[in-house]
């Protein structure tokens, strides 16, 4: 890629270009600063929120199995356990095939496949979240339903982490959709990454005899990794957060799931049922507790997925 | 099939309609409807939203011109109607619980309970292997706390009942409120008067956001309905006219004299005119009617507006609000049954107009 110069106009005296230098660095200074302000703000806001909740609960809050209103117990477990299963189980799904769908696109598809293709990936990134749970309780739920888990029960009974309720409305429902509304992510970025790639590094590769998954597997993916590392945080990220979708297709049950067939609830669908009627100062507080373990949650998964990538990175000899 | 029914509805609303304009003599009675141009906010309750948002149509078209009343009724739930209304973010509240004491004091203002109507929350069922269906006190409370897991369980066939079960292999999935509701709070204290063990032994019962044993949550009645409608084998609890719009089975059930009701508009009134006499003057009514009478119904609910009786708008404003109040509890009343609820027994309607005399705007009447 070259950089255009401009070769006709007078280039700026020194110190003009110092000032000009300045004004940018304070700027620049002032709008990283209050990302950071803003960060602290919510964490401060959160923490003050909850401390009633804490304070009541302590360390039980994050183990307690338990949310009654009308007892006014409040545990997080099952709400924990609901986001990490659904987030969890959804990146796997959708990392291999966004990667191996971007791979195909950037790769393999002849240029008349490739963009049409394109296209219609980057349209699923821009349905509405509340079109695919509506699509998500009509059709794929009603699918899982009768094609899947009551076959599936109805044939061997209660397997373990498969759980028995079967109704359709359930970790596996909000795992899938989620998987569907993330993998556009992981295919546009991923994509992208590819494209910087240099032709002359496949060609070289290819000119010494390699196949082309070869080529792809030891040239293309290493150098890919990191920004594939990138997309998958991102998607990551999404999939924590999602809210919509997974209130309509996750069963609403705030209990401990036992398995892929049993309703459940994420934190942030139980935020969205729940918040809206919560008057009561516990119950608030609790939720607002809620909200900073997703904080953590998310913090914690991010930091994990660095470490792994670092760790394979390191392995493999491409760090950087 | 449903335009036939939704076209049965739509004759029976005319003549509900003929009839109630040949009942009411002069619509000059009531508070006053001064000319002005008025936004009134409601907020609440999901079980009488399908009869607010006909009722407020039709008080609208039947306005002066000169009147203009933009009223609007938000059917977000009872908890957060409750909130709504003690945020002063709207202008009446709605209920099918009352507001709890300390619900009601610390808002600068006083609460009046009025009620407006009663439901009955049917059990909607979605069953291709029955079109009716019996069930006993003690069959709800199993149904909906997992001790009845199949609909082809003996425990549902009983006394010759229930026969056309025996071939239906079917998963029991009950489907509960997932968001705080006056459905759920009728439903799980007609649970903890049942005789099931079960559900007596819970403590906190009846409460309006219970955690449930088993089962999927949906949001308000709609969610519920759809959910059930959905789910091949599935069970929830919703008002009468939600699971009429869904056309699910409504299950007959055993009332305190053996009896099995189906969820009526007339079973409804039965139901309450048989606990008249138990009604409290403030009219904060224990929503829950668990009459004792062969032709009731056993979960029926009164549902209430929750209006200040400081009022909070102007005098004007607030007029016009109580002639909405007072239109539905006169002529309102008689498209209830058509619309799936019931009439208010004719000493609790007296009891809920004399309340809407109370209000005051600056200390004066606004209806005296």
């Amino acid at each position: 890629m070259s950089i255009p110069i401009r070769t006709g106009s007078r280039a700026p005296t020194s110190s003009a270009r110092s000032a000009g230098d300045r004004i940018f660095r304070v700027l620049s200074l002032g709008v990283a600063g209050m990302i950071l302000l803003i960060v602290a703000g919510i964490f401060a806001q959160l923490a003050l929120g909850s401390a009633e909740a804490f304070a009541l609960f302590g360390l039980g809050f994050l183990t307690g199995q338990t949310w009654d209103v009308s007892m006014l117990v409040f545990g997080a477990l099952p709400f924990i356990a609901g986001t990490v299963a659904t987030s969890v189980l959804a990146m796997l799904l959708a990392v291999p095939l966004g990667v191996a769908t971007a791979v195909f696109l950037s790769e393999i598809a002849p240029r008349r496949l490739a963009i049409p293709m394109t296209l219609l990936v980057e349209l699923i990134a821009a349905i509405p979240s509340v079109v695919i749970g509506l699509w998500g309780v009509m059709i794929l739920g009603a699918f899982l339903r009768d094609g899947v888990e009551v076959p599936v029960v109805g044939a061997f009974g209660e397997l373990p982490f498969l759980g028995s309720a079967a109704s359709g409305s359930d970790l596996l429902a909000a795992s899938l959709l989620l998987a569907l509304m993330i993998t556009p992510t992981i295919v546009a970025i991923t994509r992208e990454v590819l494209s910087t790639i240099p032709q002359s590094h496949r060609e070289a590769f290819l000119g010494l005899g390699a196949t082309r998954w070869e080529t792809i597997r030891a040239v293309v993916l290493p150098q890919a990794r990191t920004g594939i590392i990138g997309a998958s945080l991102l998607a990551l990220g999404r999939a924590m957060g999602e809210t919509m979708a997974v209130t309509m297709t996750i069963g609403n049950a705030d209990r401990l799931p036992s398995g892929l067939f049993d309703p459940a609830q994420t934190i942030a669908s139980k935020l969205a049922t729940s918040w809206g009627e919560a008057s009561d100062g516990v119950e608030r507080s609790s939720l607002i507790a809620l909200g900073l373990v997703l904080l953590f949650l998310a913090l914690a998964l991010v930091l994990a997925t660095r470490l792994l990538a670092r760790g394979s990175l390191r392995r493999s000899g491409i760090g950087r | 099939m449903d335009l036939e029914r939704t076209r049965r509805r739509v004759t029976l609303l005319l003549a509900a309609a003929l009839v109630a304009v040949a009942a009411t003599p002069a619509a000059a009675a009531g508070p006053a409807k001064p000319a002005g141009s008025y936004t009134i906010k409601g907020s609440g309750a999901s079980f009488p939203a399908p009869a607010y948002s006909y009722w407020i149509s039709k008080f609208r078209s039947g306005l002066p011109s000169n009147v203009n009343a933009n009223m609007q009724y938000a059917a977000v739930g009872s908890g957060t109607g409750i909130s709504d209304f003690r945020a002063n973010r709207t202008d009446y509240g709605a209920s099918d619980a009352p507001m709890t004491s300390s619900e009601m004091s610390g808002n600068g203002w006083d609460t009046l309970h009025v009620p407006s109507m009663i439901g009955a929350v049917a059990l909607g069922v979605k069953l291709s292997c029955v079109s009716s269906l019996l069930l006993t006190g003690q069959n709800v409370g199993d149904l909906f706390s997992g001790a009845i897991t199949r609909w082809n369980d003996p425990k549902l066939r009983t006394n010759g009942r229930n026969a056309g079960l025996a071939s239906c292999d079917v998963k029991v999935t009950p489907v509960h409120r997932s968001d705080s509701s006056g459905t759920t709070y009728a439903f799980t204290d007609y649970l903890k008067q049942s005789t099931n063990s079960y559900w007596r032994s819970r403590s906190s019962l009846p409460s309006k956001q219970p955690s449930w044993p088993t089962g999927v949550g949906a949001p308000r009645n709609a969610g519920v309905a759809l959910k059930v409608k959905s789910t091949s084998g599935a069970i929830g609890y919703m008002e009468l006219s939600y699971a009429d719009t869904a056309g699910l089975i409504k299950a007959r059930i055993q009332n305190p004299r053996g009896a099995f009701v189906s969820p009526t508009s007339s079973a409804a009134t039965a139901s309450a005119n048989a606990k008249v006499s138990s009604v409290p003057n403030d009219l904060r009514i224990d929503p829950v009617i668990s009459a004792n009478c062969t032709a009731c119904y056993p979960i029926v609910s009164y549902t209430f507006w929750l209006v200040r009786e400081q009022g909070q708008a102007s005098a004007d404003e607030t007029s016009v609000t109580l002639a909405y109040f007072y239109w539905g509890l006169t002529t309102g009343q008689n498209y209830l049954a058509s619309l799936g609820y019931a009439k208010l027994p004719s000493s609790v309607r007296t009891k809920a107009i004399a309340q809407l005399h109370k209000v005051k705007v600056g200390g004066n009447a606004v209806w005296p």
